[in-house]
């Protein structure tokens, strides 16, 4: 187990780096001059050469890397270009409200994912299992920003249950969940079908292996049998859906923060692209892709831990 | 010991009702050893089912009984059924690789299944090592701690075997244990399993299609096809004097009773026929050469040629007297 973490962590640092690097290579060959756009038509030429160097937009493209990569080791990730503000404080006060938002989503959607996917799979070819499948394709099929708009009409504007925009007063924890339900419900809707069916499908699977029926054939407890022998087989699956699902919820997040001008990394990826911030974009991307990173990483991980076959693997 | 008497067992399909085994009749004495031989799809896996009461759902018992020591299992209550499961009956399936669990190490499956003993984990864990090495496993602490993937074939059949002996029952079943084995294994493994036969004194099913593995281990053997037992009789009867057509076909299909290597190698025409269209009177009969026209007529039943040797045949009926 040891040596399977060392090599998928070196595998996860070594995806962050080739992510963020193209991302650094990407954003620069966007057309359109930066330094035109940040200051506006009317800068001065003096202005102009003042952010060329302070960004060193005047060196080679490695050279800039190599000052991106040098100061990112210190924790620095530069000054935002507007309000000369920290990159890394500016980006830490956002990341908090997308992180609440995914998990929030991902909590719930897991769970009744989950309970929906065992429940079909007790009962497989029944009408209630035929009920649960056209309700997980349905969801699967709602996109995240229709079911946010048309939630937001429901139950914000004609209901007025919940609130439409922000993220609730910071330090009122009550309030901040109150403003979690409808974004989270709007992102997390299509994972509860796609969870739903993976576990129908994993645990009929593993109902029907041999080693299943093995147990049976020793006299083993049918709860012990469900609960140890086939769980623990037919988790695998979800487990890895899940680490992709973070990232999946990532790119959900990113609008839906805009839906319900909810602040967060998404809405922050938008406006310094905008605008051509150049540090707040790569400072944004570098923490989506640690999101992403960390979270597939760690799916595997557990998998790992779950499953030797897979300690073996690699 | 196994008593079985005019069993049947049918399964519910979208094609119609299938009658998978018919008018089965087996008899397997205490510490006998019985070779069950027959075609792929001729029943032998519903036959195990059935013993174990494992039938998917949309098998169905339409008569008959299956006793053990004399308690008729058919009439037993799940639960009831559940204790005898490991205790008084265990099996060893075709392919261990898939028949343990791949995730859970080999230790914990074979505690679990002393959940009857009431001594400490430690305990079992000690019986399960004592009962590896009994089975010809060195080093067997460690392999406690393996998975099943991490052991090779040999190593896993034997760890199978382990098992199903564990808690010494009065009938093992082994579904084809050495159809996955290549021929020296499989040598070392019915020698093992042979030598732990007589040690504990159970009686033991052997489900093959190796003839060769029979004449080995058995004592006595029972033939099927399509469904119903053929024939029935002692090791040597059988190979001896065999009397049903489809056994002496089966015979001499045996690569190992082939001397001539450049002959084609002896196939018996036609094939088995649909569980859901079977033909009237004898089942062997579109396949058989020394059918008469009475064999369209008249289902065959298990007919006494010598004390304990029965075969399905009016032909061979015929020849008797």
């Amino acid at each position: 187990m040891p040596a399977y973490a060392a090599k998928r962590i070196l595998l996860a640092l070594l995806t962050i780096f080739l992510a963020v690097t193209l991302m650094f290579i990407m954003i620069r060959a966007i057309p359109g001059d930066p330094v035109s756009i940040l200051l506006g038509p009317r800068a001065t030429p003096e202005l102009k050469a003042a952010l060329i160097e302070r960004l060193a937009l005047d060196k080679p493209l490695y050279t800039q890397l190599f000052i991106f990569y040098r100061d990112l080791l210190h924790g620095d990730l530069g000054l935002d270009v507007f309000s000369n503000r920290s990159v890394t404080a500016i980006v830490f006060e956002q990341l908090p409200f997308t992180l609440e938002l995914i998990f929030a989503a991902i909590l719930w959607s897991a769970l009744l994912g989950l309970a929906l996917g065992l429940l079909a799979a007790a009962r497989p070819n029944t009408r209630l299992d035929k009920a649960l499948a056209i309700l997980s394709t349905a969801f699967v099929a709602a996109p995240a920003f229709v079911v946010a708009l048309l939630s937001l009409l429901l139950f914000s504007v004609h209901l007025q249950w919940l609130p439409a925009i922000g993220a609730g007063e910071s330090g009122n924890i009550p309030d901040r969940l109150y403003h979690l339900v409808l974004p989270s419900f709007a992102i997390g809707l299509s994972w509860v079908g796609y969870i739903a069916r993976i576990v129908r499908a994993s645990f009929l699977e593993v109902l029907g292996e041999d080693h299943i029926r093995t147990a049976r054939a020793f006299g083993v407890a049918e709860r012990k049998i469900l609960l140890s022998y086939a769980f623990r087989v037919g988790i695998l699956p979800v487990i890895t859906l899940l680490g992709v699902g973070m990232a999946f919820l990532l790119s959900a997040a990113v609008f839906t923060e805009i839906v319900f001008a909810r602040p967060g990394i998404g809405q922050l990826v938008i406006s310094s692209i905008n605008s051509r911030n150049y540090p707040v974009v790569m400072g944004s991307v570098l923490v989506s892709s640690v999101i992403f990173v960390v979270s597939t990483t760690i799916s595997d991980l557990v998998n790992a831990m779950l499953d030797p076959r897979i300690r073996s693997a690699l | 010991m196994l008593e079985i008497k005019d069993f049947d067992l049918i399964y519910r399909t979208e094609k119609g009702v299938m009658a998978a085994l018919r008018k089965i009749n087996l008899t397997i004495n205490r510490g006998e050893v019985l070779g069950l031989v027959g075609e792929s799809g001729c029943g032998k896996s519903s036959l195990i089912s059935s013993i174990l009461r494992l039938l998917p759902e949309n098998a169905g018992v339409a008569g008959g009984e299956i006793r053990l020591g004399g308690t008729d299992m058919l009439s037993l209550s799940e639960n009831e059924m559940r204790r005898l499961r490991g205790r008084d009956i265990s099996i060893v399936f075709q392919n261990p690789m898939s028949a343990l669990n791949p995730v859970l190490s080999i230790g914990r499956q074979m505690e679990d299944i002393q959940f009857r003993e009431s001594v400490s984990r430690a305990e079992k864990r000690e019986r399960a090592a004592a009962m590896l090495s009994e089975v010809g496993i060195p080093d067997a602490s460690r392999r406690l701690r393996q998975h099943i993937h991490e052991l090779s074939g040999g190593m896993r059949q034997r760890v199978a075997i382990a098992m199903a002996l564990m808690a010494r029952p009065s009938l093992l079943i082994a579904d084809e244990p050495t159809t996955a084995l290549d021929a020296t294994l499989e040598v070392q493994i019915i020698e093992k399993l042979k030598a732990l036969q007589e040690e504990i004194g159970c009686s033991i099913l052997f489900i093959t299609h190796h003839l060769g593995v029979v004449a080995e281990l058995c004592d006595a053997v029972a033939i099927m096809y399509a469904g119903e037992v053929v024939e029935t009789g002692s090791v040597e009867r059988i190979f001896g004097a065999p009397r049903h057509p489809y056994t002496r076909r089966l015979i001499a299909c045996d690569p190992a009773h082939i001397g001539d290597p450049s002959r084609v190698l002896p196939t018996i025409p036609g094939e088995v026929p649909k569980l859901y269209d079977l033909p009237g009177g004898c089942v062997f009969r579109p396949r058989c050469e020394v059918a008469v026209d009475e064999c369209a007529r008249t289902h065959p039943e298990l007919y006494e040629m010598d004390a304990g040797h029965h075969a399905a045949c009016i032909v061979a009926r015929g020849e008797k007297s």
